[in-house]
């Protein structure tokens, strides 16, 4: 499980990480999301002890991360960090070296699916390959933590599909993940959670079912002019547009049906979220409704 | 994480291997096509200056390998997510890099000996101990120190290792040159301190035939204990830095 609470980090004048608190447990894929700057890569930083916060604590199955903590944790930056020189055979080697749990058949497993010749040099790769070689280095001694920063980068739609696919596996044989990527499609796909950072801080975190659940909206439509909603504008985000109105539920969608019932509204329909409206909705609007 | 080091060393010493044996090959060609070669004229040769001459590819190896720990800047991702601790990286490095040092020194001296032979000289060759002791200590002394500057102040400038090798050189040899400039006595006295932090201040050629002053004047067991504290001192600080650095 990682355990994140109240990480901050200041570069200067820039509070990159502010008041940070997050929890991914085991068995969880976690998507991390936000704009550029958000202070994503410096949280995956402060985590991984890359970075020293100003304050807060990060804790890894209830312990501080220390060196040995790495025997458990696996991290794929967002650019791939390889030895242009050394060829892919030596990355492997690199890996069974340096990880003592190190799984020889599923780097070889591994090496197969992503179709990696071992005797090129990782200089000569393509930018899909690179990010494979680098998610084989972080995954090959299969860590029961996973820190990785847009790990399908580069990636065609199939290898895409491979890496989610390996993402679901570990969370499902037990791993805890936090995932960074802008394409919220992967992170809807392979997440049961997720938080959205914006300005350094976590402006919306939880389970995606429940974040949807609670974020649905409520359309009607009236013969005429909206009616009067009796004080529901005070209670959630209300959207007129001509004889239609939207509402933002907050998670009390069929309160609202009814209420609009009530009303006289000619048609009421529920409408799902998705993960990127909700992305969207918080980045720019500044949190949720 | 000392795999990486080691196939970055074994580059090194592959190519350092191929320019000295083009350079034996050229000494045979040379002596191959004279009339006559007659070693009789080379006189005594003592041990401790074919030591004092190898002791260059091992100063010139040292200024390579010492980029390894630095250019590690840019793989932070693999290199600080390992399950060892920094330091122990750091010394694992410091290692193999004295190693692939000595390694050089050995091929050098190696060459020096092959040359030697093919002059038909061996027989000129002359053991002479205490300066061959001498001219390791004074010669590794200062490779060392040379290497823990370099990566001292790589560690200060990351990813500009290979940078400040090479300019190591140059500063190194003009500032042991200044001292003989005709300066004011301010700048000189200035000069005169640098070249303490100067590894090349510390040689005198050592052995046996040798006629040079080092610049510190310092006896040469001093000046060796000297070199080797300067290093150290060096060595140290910089793996605290490179262990304690944010990336």
């Amino acid at each position: 499980m990682i355990a994140i609470s109240g990480l901050t980090k200041r570069y200067g004048d820039v509070l990159a990480a502010d008041d940070v608190t997050l929890d991914v447990p085991a068995g969880s894929v976690c998507g991390l999301l936000g704009r550029n700057g958000a202070g994503k890569t410096t949280t995956f930083k402060c985590l991984l002890g890359f970075a020293r916060p100003d304050a807060g604590t990060v804790r890894f199955d209830g312990s501080p991360l220390t060196p040995m903590t790495f025997a458990r944790i696996g991290y794929a930056p967002e650019r791939p960090a390889l030895y242009n020189w050394m060829t892919v055979a030596q990355h492997v080697e690199l890996a069974r070296r340096t990880q003592p749990a190190y799984d020889e058949a599923f780097a070889r497993e591994l090496l197969a699916t992503f179709r990696l010749d071992g005797r090129k040099k990782a200089g000569k790769l393509s930018k899909g390959q690179q990010t494979a070689l680098a998610l084989i280095v972080a995954v090959a001694h299969r860590p029961s933590i996973l820190i990785l920063d847009e790990p399908a980068s580069g990636l065609d739609p199939v290898m895409q599909r491979v890496v989610l696919d390996l993402l679901i596996d570990a969370a499902t044989n037990g791993a805890a993940i936090l995932l960074s990527s802008h394409q919220i499609g992967q992170v809807d796909r392979a997440a049961d959670r997720v938080a959205i950072m914006r300005d350094g801080q976590i402006v919306l975190a939880g389970e995606l079912d429940a974040l949807r659940e609670s974020s649905r909206v409520v359309e009607a439509t009236f013969e005429r002019e909206v009616p009067d909603l009796g004080g529901l504008d005070a209670e959630m985000r209300i959207e007129r547009v001509g004889t239609s109105v939207r509402a933002h539920a907050n998670g009390r969608a069929d309160a609202v049906v009814a209420r609009f019932g009530a009303l006289g509204a000619l048609g009421v329909r529920v409408l799902d979220r998705s993960l990127e409206d909700l992305f969207l909705d918080t980045v720019d609007d500044g949190g949720t409704h | 994480m000392e795999y990486v080091e080691l196939r970055r060393v074994r580059r090194t010493l592959r190519n350092y291997a191929i320019v000295l044996l083009a350079g034996f090959a050229l000494a045979a060609i040379g002596i191959l096509s004279s009339a006559h070669s007659d070693h009789s004229v080379i006189g005594v040769i003592h041990v401790s200056d074919l030591v004092v001459g190898a002791m260059f590819g091992a100063l010139l190896t040292g200024t390579i390998v010492a980029c390894g720990l630095q250019a590690e800047w840019s793989t932070t991702a693999i290199t600080w997510t390992r399950p060892r601790p920094r330091e122990a990286i750091a010394w694992g490095y410091l290692a193999v890099d004295f190693g692939a040092i000595v390694a050089a020194f050995v091929m050098t001296l190696l060459f020096a000996l092959a040359v030697v032979s093919l002059f038909g000289a061996l027989p000129n060759l002359q053991f002479d101990g205490e300066h061959v002791l001498r001219s390791i200590v004074i010669g590794f002394g200062v490779t060392m120190m040379w290497y823990g500057l370099i990566w001292l102040v790589a560690a200060r400038l990351p990813g500009r290792a290979p940078l400040i090798a090479g300019l190591s050189w140059a500063v190194f040899l003009i500032l042991g040159g200044l001292t003989a400039a005709n300066l004011p006595w301010l700048f000189h006295a200035l000069i005169v301190a640098l070249n303490y932090l100067n590894p090349l201040a510390y040689v005198d050629s050592g052995g046996s035939s040798s006629n040079t002053h080092p610049l510190i004047a310092l006896s040469p067991w001093l000046r060796g204990l000297a070199a080797w504290a300067i290093a150290a001192v060096a060595i140290v600080a910089s793996i605290r830095l490179w262990s304690t650095r944010e990336a």
